[in-house]
């Protein structure tokens, strides 16, 4: 008899086979129509019906993860991953939540796995990259990053990450030149504009820093660093009056912001304004000595 | 299906993005440079200077002991390895001084490894000499000055070490005093930079000490185990920053045999920071010494004295607290000198890595200009941490180059494949006479492409032949003594000063050599660098001149002497009050035996 239950229950229902594949398709439709309630919900049924579905828990960690549910998210991934180790693209969800908590070194093992899979994913080799230099592994970092250009040169923001490592070698003229690529595919994007002007800057280049910082503003109005960028450009032409006003948009912007003070103190100093040099000089050792307060807390000589 | 990853992930933001210094030789000029004299710059010609490493070969056997592989401590990593050049026997040749660490091990028992005094032979080699000099004391050395405190004609020595320093009193007969507890000069707390200088003019040598942190060593936090014992996430050991700073001292010189510590009533280190390297110098022309103190992780001092017995740290309006962009830096080594010959102190500081050095030029208005990116210094100086750092002439072209010694503090970071090493090389800038230099170590013989881990840096004439060798201390390794591998074709001359009315030394005169259209300008400084004493003649290049049309000597007295025509090449002794008293041509190569 119970026998008999099984067989007619399996008639009578969809052939196994298919019916995961409807779900995989009607969860995905639903992720991409941003119906993600809805999509969790299905996901965690199938995810019980087909337990050994790679596919399902990769979906179900998709959903879970656009729903800010990272632990569970890394759970269904690392599910995933476990049930098929040969997918690439598992691994490489499972390091989107790993690098959304800053967990570089976990990232880095899921997307070394993904690119050893797929070498030729230039996102994952981008996303590696990120991961190094994060974790002060910069060398490798800009291999990774130049990897992903050999593979798609047209990627957006490689060459932004690549200048950025560059950057923190000290390599500012690699650097600049990446950050250029970058501006030049990708010329809404505010950042290189304004650490290329701060490159252009350095070099006493006062011209092509002042245009890159304006473009700065121009993307992003209520950007700090363009406007601090601009007002060190018309202090540098001596246009004291308008590298105030930079300055004050700067420090509005950011009112702890050591630098802009120091700077608005530097300009009052040259317009001879005594007493407002003297203020914002007040500020940075302010600032200063707060921040050295935040940096303690370590066992020193017992008071 | 593939998640896209619309987010924008986090920027690293281990690393200070705000790199650079204002550019002040825009268009518009900077307002602050008055006066400046045109620069033009010369054809650059390669750089002559080639170094060789010849420690070994002149009899310098040496390690300096400062802790243990890992650096756990602070102490381990930043302390120690100040070298003083100083002729403790007056026979016209620096003899050499250097500053000895220790272990936590040997420190707790008391059998700190010492400190060494060579003996120069005047053939370019050196006998240690130690054994029977009287300079004796062990401890957890750091650094070291020379001055001649009791003006007796032989210099003295004062060593700074952590829990208290030491006087040594010259018995002009190879032989030396500890007269630390008479004179009263212990101070207290982990002694750093030293210099001795005459601020306020009375004839006697002054002693300023910059003090570090103010910690027991023994009882610090393990590496890693607070947000400050970390570097770029990587744990490390603590501080300075979360740690108690310690406040440097003044002495001032009572004339006999003792000191008084005036740091209250003179208004020093109120805020006490985490001094480092100290040296004076008059900058704003007015005729009484100054005090600049490299300061780590906390704004760096310009003590600008006011002639009352007070100073006031000027060192925030003046530009020279900061970076140029406002920032906090991890000041150690610093120096004074004229690179562009306006005649006009300027400053260097050595900093940490992920950080540029600073090059500060003298706007001779009471402030100054950070000019590190318009100078070519910065990019170059970035992934370096940079210990000693010592404006010289290295090629006798009649313009100030710049040495940094370098060395990490972490050994952690060879773990991480960054760009950043715990060896590191020395760097070489080469002043190109218009305001900018060029790295050339690469480029400057093999003595410069050594990785050590550096720290005291300090220079002289050794053998006498007109042209500046170099003193490099390395952490648990031997020191490097890089000397030019071949004459140098340029002219120069050196001046050694006699103050009668002033200090012995003529510790803060200022020299101007004139020789045709240029115009050197130096002063006479104990100190400075890192934890370091350089000899305390004063050398100039004088390039393709011929001739030195005068050399003008103003004494801290206020007494000046003018030696017309000097000869070239020759090591000039002068007498305050009285001019050229002695004239010595320079060695010749014939007598540089030991050469490799």
């Amino acid at each position: 008899m119970a026998g008999l239950s099984l067989a007619l229950c399996a008639a009578l229902a969809l052939p196994a086979q298919d019916s995961e594949q409807a779900l995989e398709e009607q969860i995905s439709s639903r992720i991409a129509a941003g119906q993600i309630d809805a999509a969790l919900e299905e996901a965690r049924g199938a995810a019980v019906r087909f337990p050994r579905s790679a596919a399902l828990h990769q979906l179900l960690g998709a959903a879970l993860f656009k729903k800010g549910l990272n632990a569970e998210a890394r759970a269904a991934f690392r599910r995933a991953v476990e049930l098929d180790p040969s997918v690439a693209q598992y691994y490489f969800n499972l390091a989107l939540v790993d690098l959304s908590e800053n967990q570089y070194a976990e990232a880095a093992k899921s997307l070394g796995a993904c690119v050893r899979l797929e070498p030729a994913n230039a996102q994952a080799h981008v996303l590696l990259g990120r991961a190094y230099h994060n974790l002060n592994r910069t060398l490798p970092a800009i291999e990774q990053f130049k990897k992903a250009l050999a593979l798609a040169p047209q990627l957006p923001l490689v060459h932004y990450h690549l200048g950025y490592a560059y950057q923190s070698q000290g390599n500012l003229g690699a650097a600049l030149e990446e950050f250029k690529k970058e501006m030049q595919s990708n010329a809404n994007f505010y950042e290189p504009y304004w650490l290329a002007g701060n490159i252009e800057l350095g070099r006493g280049n006062l011209g092509a820093a002042g245009e890159l910082f304006r473009k700065g503003v121009g993307l992003r109005p209520l950007a700090f660093q363009a406007h601090y960028g601009l007002g060190r450009v018309l202090m540098g032409r001596g246009k004291l009056a308008d590298a105030e006003t930079e300055f004050k948009k700067a420090v509005e912007l950011k009112p702890d912001n050591v630098e802009a003070h120091y700077a608005l103190a530097r300009t009052y100093q040259q317009m001879e304004r005594k007493e407002d040099a003297a203020r914002e000089y007040k500020i940075v050792d302010e600032l200063h000595a707060r921040s050295q307060g935040q940096r303690s807390g370590i066992a020193g000589r017992e008071q | 299906m593939r998640i896209s990853s619309g987010k924008v992930f986090p920027i690293l933001c281990a690393v200070g993005v705000a790199l650079v210094a204002l550019a002040l030789r825009g268009a518009g000029g900077d307002p602050q440079r008055r006066g400046t004299p045109r620069l033009t710059a010369a054809p650059v010609s390669p750089p002559i200077g080639q170094f060789v490493e010849v420690s070994a070969k002149a009899g310098i056997r040496f390690s300096l002991t400062s802790g243990g592989p890992e650096k756990r401590c602070i102490i381990e990593a930043k302390g120690g390895g100040g070298i003083a050049w100083f002729d403790y026997d007056n026979d016209g040749y620096p003899d050499l001084f250097l500053v000895n660490g220790s272990t936590f091990e040997h420190w707790k028992r008391g059998d700190s490894p010492r400190s060494r005094l060579y003996h120069n032979n005047g053939n370019v080699t050196f006998t240690d000499v130690s054994a029977a000099s009287g300079l004796d004391h062990t401890g957890w050395g750091m650094g070291v000055c020379v001055g001649d405190y009791n003006n007796d004609g032989y210099d003295d020595l004062y060593l700074t070490y952590y829990g208290g320093n030491v006087l040594y009193r010259n018995n002009g007969n190879g032989t030396f005093n500890d007269v630390t507890e008479r004179a009263g000069v212990r101070g207290h707390g982990w002694g750093m930079g030293c210099a001795f200088g005459d601020y306020d003019n009375d004839g006697r040598l002054d002693l300023y000490v910059a003090n570090y942190v103010d910690v027991d060593i023994a009882r610090l936090g393990e590496p890693g185990s607070a947000p400050n014992c970390t570097y770029r996430s990587i744990a490390t050991f603590c501080g300075p920053r979360g740690l108690p700073g310690g406040r440097d001292i003044l002495f001032h010189n009572n004339g006999d045999g003792t000191f008084a510590d005036v740091t209250e009533k003179a208004g020093i280190d109120r805020a006490q920071y985490f001094g480092l390297g100290v040296v004076m110098g008059d900058y704003d022309g007015d005729g009484r010494l100054d005090i600049y103190v490299a300061n780590d992780s906390t704004p760096s001092s310009l003590y600008h004295n006011n002639g009352d017995g007070t100073f006031t740290d000027v060192g925030v309006p003046a530009g020279v607290a900061y970076s140029g962009e406002g920032q906090e830096q991890a000041g150690m080594g610093t120096d004074f000198g004229d690179y562009d010959n306006d005649g006009w102190l300027d400053l260097v500081k050595g900093n940490f890595s992920d950080d540029t050095n600073n090059l500060y030029h003298n706007n001779r208005d009471g402030t100054f200009t950070d000019v590190t990116y318009p100078a070519g210094i910065g990019d170059v100086t970035w992934p370096f941490t940079t210990f000693g750092a010592k404006l010289l002439d290295y090629d006798n072209d009649g313009w100030k180059d710049i040495f940094f010694a370098n060395g990490q503090t972490f050994p952690q970071m060879d773990r991480y494949p960054t760009g950043i090493t715990y060896a590191e090389r020395n760097l070489l800038f080469h002043n190109r006479h218009d305001g900018k230099f060029d790295e050339v170590g690469l480029r400057a013989g093999p003595g410069l492409a050594l990785k050590k881990v550096s720290r005291g840096l300090a220079t002289a004439d050794y053998d006498n032949d007109g042209d500046l060798e170099i003193m490099v201390s390395n952490m648990n390794d031997s020191p490097e003594l890089l000397r030019h591998a071949r004459k140098n074709p340029c002219h120069s001359v050196v001046v050694k000063t006699l103050g009668t009315q002033s200090n012995r030394d003529g510790i803060g005169t200022k020299v101007t050599l004139v020789s045709g259209s240029l115009t050197q300008y130096d002063e006479v400084r104990s100190g400075g660098s890192y934890l370091s004493s350089s000899d305390l003649r004063v050398h100039f290049g004088l390039g393709a001149a011929t001739k030195i049309d005068r050399l003008e000597l103003r004494w801290p007295s206020g007494q000046m002497d003018v030696v017309p025509s000097p000869p070239i090449d020759h090591l000039l002794v002068v007498k305050e009050g009285q001019g050229l008293v002695e004239s010595k041509p320079f060695q010749k190569a014939g007598a540089r035996t030991g050469r490799e």
